[in-house]
């Protein structure tokens, strides 16, 4: 009944959420290894920033870092449990 | 217009103070008097100051309401400057269920077990701590909604409302991740996106000036030369 109201309506505003720091996420990480490259260029040759940058991207894409921001969707279940479970079992 | 926006946030941060002084809890020292239940039917005013009907029941227009009559401490500002006397604080006891506010109460048959339980005399006062979100508003007939009961040692106990202190610490650094994702956003992707706009318009203002036809050579001609 409104439980389930109260499962699809969380879903939506998590997943929000979850892009919306994902993608920041993401965009602090190119930043970072654009200056880490720009303060001390490795290499001249004309593709090798963006092979760096590509590189470091893909190493993101496996770090723990990423998926920890899956958490935005464990919080909110856990909070709610607790509060249901300390409201009504005192 | 600074004028305007500065009015604007003041109405927008009075709303938020309105709002989270109604959902956030609050506690109250106070004596249970009497418990009770009493036929309630509502209006379009007051409607929304009351909850849907119990959890697992159906929602009518009309319902039992079950009060907590109480003798309060009275005090001000959330319970920060005490007065020391007693004031009349009459308490509703409903399910808050799954959706607003996020109490998920489903207990209030208990909690008026609990209640009735705590009942006192002036002459023979047992001292509560009542957890209540809401407003007492006569004039409309609503009540705070009472969440939790349980005895305290006297009428001078003070709580410190964790919760709350919590709540809005949470809040600021929600805020303060927001700003830095916006600005974020604003640095890497509208910034270059608008440089790119102006760059494009300056190429076609820089062409429109210096591609011209034979006429408008000729016309230069006839134009002065401070342009």
């Amino acid at each position: 009944m409104n439980f389930v109201r109260l499962f699809l309506f969380g879903f939506a505003a998590l997943t929000v959420i979850y892009v919306m720091i994902s993608l920041y996420s993401r965009s602090v990480r190119k930043e970072r290894l654009e200056n880490e490259w720009d303060a001390a260029p490795q290499s001249d040759a004309p593709g090798a920033r963006d092979a760096f940058i590509a590189t470091g991207m893909a190493a993101y894409r496996g770090s723990l870092r990423r998926r920890l921001i899956l958490l935005v969707y464990v919080v909110p279940v856990v909070l709610v449990t607790v509060i249901t479970y300390l409201t009504n079992a005192t | 217009m600074r004028r305007i926006i500065w009015w604007l946030r003041a109405v927008l941060v009075l709303l938020l103070i309105t709002f989270f002084s109604y959902v956030l809890p609050q506690h109250d020292i106070a004596r249970v008097t009497r418990v009770s239940e009493i036929r309630t039917d509502f209006s379009a005013f007051n409607r929304i100051f009351y909850a849907q009907a119990d959890s697992g029941n159906v929602d009518g227009t009309t319902r039992d309401i079950r009060l907590i009559e109480s003798q309060r401490m009275r005090s001000y500002l959330f319970g920060l400057i005490r007065a020391g006397s007693e004031q009349v604080m009459v308490y509703r006891n409903e399910d808050t269920g799954w959706i607003w506010p996020p109490y998920f109460k489903f207990d209030s048959g208990n909690l008026q077990a609990e209640a009735g339980d705590l009942v006192s005399t002036s002459a023979a006062p047992r001292w509560v701590a009542v957890r209540h979100y809401g407003w007492r508003i006569p004039f409309l007939t609503i009540y705070p909604n009472a969440t939790a009961i349980w005895p305290v040692a006297g009428p001078d106990v003070r709580i410190i409302p964790w919760f709350n202190i919590m709540f809005f610490l949470f809040l600021a650094v929600a805020w303060g991740f927001l700003r830095a994702v916006w600005r974020q956003f604003r640095q890497r992707t509208v910034d270059p996106a608008l440089t790119r706009v102006d760059q494009t318009w300056d190429g076609i203002e820089a062409g429109v000036t210096t591609q011209k036809g034979r006429i408008g050579r000729w016309l230069d001609t006839w134009r002065s030369k401070r342009r």
